[in-house]
């Protein structure tokens, strides 16, 4: 199975999981897509893709990336379509989008976080002046239907200890705060119809392996025989998404949310990140250790876990993958690509 | 607390190498790290005084290779983990991480002076990436306030470094400042928190004793304080001394206590002492690594090494800018003929 075959066939199980009635006021709609060559935006694009492809929506997708040549090696299938149109730019600077633009989706940031600590500056910065810039030229377009900004799920995280002095490694997340306030803004003020997303956290294809975040870590581990480390004692609870379930539960939200409702986007089930590392080993199919990392005076273990209960309920919500599964479909789409791995 | 484990780490082998004029050879190293591993001390740090790469004219040239030195090292340590300390810059990945990773070394001791943690981010994630343990270290630590100790801190957390240890690098503490400084970076960290002491106003057991009480879980210890300028604190002191408070280490007494009688007679030129130079290194907060130089230069120039220092502490020069004694002490046997 090729790389869009198979990133195909898991839209295909995501959306007949909950049902492709829920996306059908996509059919025939222009989109825009700031920051389409990410995790998220791949997936996104795939799955509109996919809808095109398979159920003839006939959805004209842009997305604006600061270096859209990206997806060609990120997703080299999605790569040259008519139905999905590149546009390079930095999003503090865009200054209109497609007068018959229906929808909008702004994606666009870097939640790294050792981008956040070493470009502070750099990342509030795209934050909070590209959600502005974005709303700002959604503003004026009479045809749109919806905007759904992607927030973070940080933004309910508490700092360790209780600490509320704003540093580098919190810019993110209070930048993340200040992005909600700006759709709020807009919402009440121009009347642009905005929902909210907070992404949580997720499992698939089109992740770097080298990102700072658990599931990533272990899976490069796992993909290169090193033990798997767990920053922390790894009772953390997380709940992992699939990225093709990820990517309609988004487009749900961006159809069929309520306007001006915040929504968390990411799975319904939460587990100890030991558990992830454990099902990680289990899949790879050599004994790895798995190394947790505590201080003696360790802080409440941080609750980073969405509610996806409005979900399931305003939009009949069913992830079709397992975290078993999911990990086992991510390791196979890493070890066709070897590159990745290393 | 009782029963909580340190972790001591030991850099005899390193810090002590500005002691000897990083004149350690492959032989002494493979000796002292044969009787390290046998006295169960966890981690053994091995290198140039300014850690990996930093072998060179301004900075002293080593007797030997990085190469020679963890290869020796590597040979001998059998339970006891290898670590190199790291300063970007003078290490490069291509040059010298990559080869240290083929040498077998466990931990990579990222570090970068207390304001600069942004340097250090692409080689905490080489060594994360390469399957091996990175800590943070934030050198000259007295010259940052506590908060921006934090925040420095919480960016080498963010870059993926598994523990944070601060440096006195300039023997400056007095317990209190150390406590301070614990105390926010236990707070505000979820990684494990370290301390390494100078011993230039006397305080280095009692300022790692009080590290410990505020949270810290690693502290670096040397065999008889074999360290630049006045020594670090004295290993073999420290294990009984966290035994007796009722901490536990895993390192053997017996074995410690002959370690360090080894490393004076087989390594040290001499044992450290706190000379007056020492004394006023500290307290004008320049780097204990200054003190030969600055006492060499110092005599070049007819002009008093004391001066020397404190003219360098008011400057708030940091280690890397040798040249800089030499200048100093130009202006002052300037202003003496004048």
């Amino acid at each position: 199975m090729d790389a869009r075959e198979a990133i195909f066939a898991d839209c295909r199980r995501s959306v007949e999981a909950t049902g492709i009635e829920r996306l059908r006021p996509l059919a025939g709609s222009r989109i825009v897509v700031t920051g389409g060559t990410g995790f998220v935006g791949c997936w996104l694009l795939s799955l509109l893709a996919y809808l095109n492809d398979h159920h003839d929506f006939g959805v004209a997708a842009t997305f604006l990336a600061r270096r859209p040549q990206r997806l060609a090696a990120t997703a080299p299938f999605l790569a040259g379509r008519a139905d999905l149109t590149p546009v390079a730019g930095d999003v503090r600077q865009i200054s209109d989008i497609p007068a018959d633009t229906d929808w909008v989706i702004h994606l666009a940031g870097v939640p790294d976080g050792r981008h956040h600590a070493s470009d502070p500056i750099g990342t509030a910065s795209v934050i909070a002046e590209g959600t502005l810039r974005v709303l700002r030229t959604a503003e004026p377009v009479q045809s749109l239907r919806g905007v759904l900004h992607f927030s973070s799920g940080l933004v309910q995280a508490p700092a360790p200890g209780g600490h509320s002095r704003v540093d580098a490694t919190s810019v993110y997340a209070d930048a993340k705060r200040f992005s909600e306030a700006a759709c709020a803004a807009f919402r009440t003020q121009a009347r642009l119809p905005i929902v909210v997303t907070r992404p949580f956290t997720f499992l698939g294809p089109f992740q770097p392996l080298d990102a700072p975040w658990a599931a990533n870590n272990f899976l490069h581990s796992a993909l290169n025989g090193l033990p798997l480390k767990i920053m922390g004692s790894g009772d953390a609870p997380r709940a992992f998404l699939y990225g093709s379930d990820m990517a309609v539960l988004a487009l749900c939200q961006l159809v069929g949310g309520e306007n001006g409702a915040v929504y968390d986007l990411g799975g319904p089930e939460a587990i100890p990140v030991i558990e992830l590392a454990r099902a990680v080993v289990a899949h790879a199919g050599r004994p790895l250790e798995i190394r947790t990392n505590t201080a003696s005076r360790a802080h409440p273990t941080a609750v980073l876990v969405p509610d996806v209960g409005h979900s399931v309920e305003r939009f009949g919500f069913r992830p079709a993958f397992s975290v078993p599964e999911a990990i086992g479909r991510t390791l196979a789409w890493h070890s066709r690509r070897p590159q990745a791995g290393g | 607390m009782t029963g909580r484990r340190i972790l001591v780490s030991d850099p005899s082998l390193r810090d002590g190498n500005h002691a000897v004029r990083h004149q350690l050879t492959p032989a002494q190293v493979a000796e002292y790290c044969h009787r390290a591993d046998a006295a169960g001390v966890p981690l053994v740090e091995v290198g140039h005084g300014n850690g990996l790469g930093a072998s060179s004219l301004q900075l002293g040239e080593a007797a030997a290779s990085d190469a020679e030195l963890l290869g020796a090292a590597r040979e001998a340590l059998r339970t006891s983990q290898l670590g190199i300390h790291v300063i970007p810059g003078f290490a490069t990945i291509d040059k010298d991480l990559k080869p240290a990773l083929e040498l077998g070394v466990d931990v990579f001791r990222v570090a970068a002076h207390c304001t600069e943690a942004d340097l250090t981010e692409r080689f905490i994630t080489f060594a994360r990436n390469a399957g091996r343990t990175a800590y943070g270290v934030l050198m000259m630590s007295h010259m940052a306030s506590p908060e921006v100790l934090l925040e420095e801190a919480r960016k080498m957390e963010a870059f993926g470094a598994e523990a944070l240890i601060i440096m006195d690098s300039a023997g400056y503490y007095l317990p209190d400042d150390v406590r301070q400084r614990i105390r926010v970076l236990v707070d505000g960290l979820n990684i494990p928190v370290g301390f390494h002491a100078h011993n230039n106003l006397g305080c280095a057991m009692a300022n790692s004793i009080v590290a410990v009480e505020e949270g810290a879980d690693i502290l670096d210890g040397c065999s008889r304080g074999f360290g630049a300028g006045a020594g670090n604190a004295q290993l073999e002191v420290m294990v009984p001394v966290l035994h007796r408070l009722g901490y536990e280490t895993g390192i053997d007494l017996y074995k410690v206590l002959d370690l360090a009688t080894f490393a004076e007679k087989e390594i040290m030129e001499v044992v450290p002492i706190i000379s007056s130079t020492s004394v006023v290194s500290g307290l004008s907060g320049v780097f204990s690594g200054f003190l030969k130089p600055a006492t060499r230069i110092a005599n070049d120039y007819g002009v008093d090494a004391r001066d020397i220092f404190f003219e360098l502490g008011r400057r708030g020069i940091v280690a890397g800018q040798e040249d800089l004694i030499l200048e100093v002490a130009q202006d002052l046997a300037g202003r003496k003929a004048g």
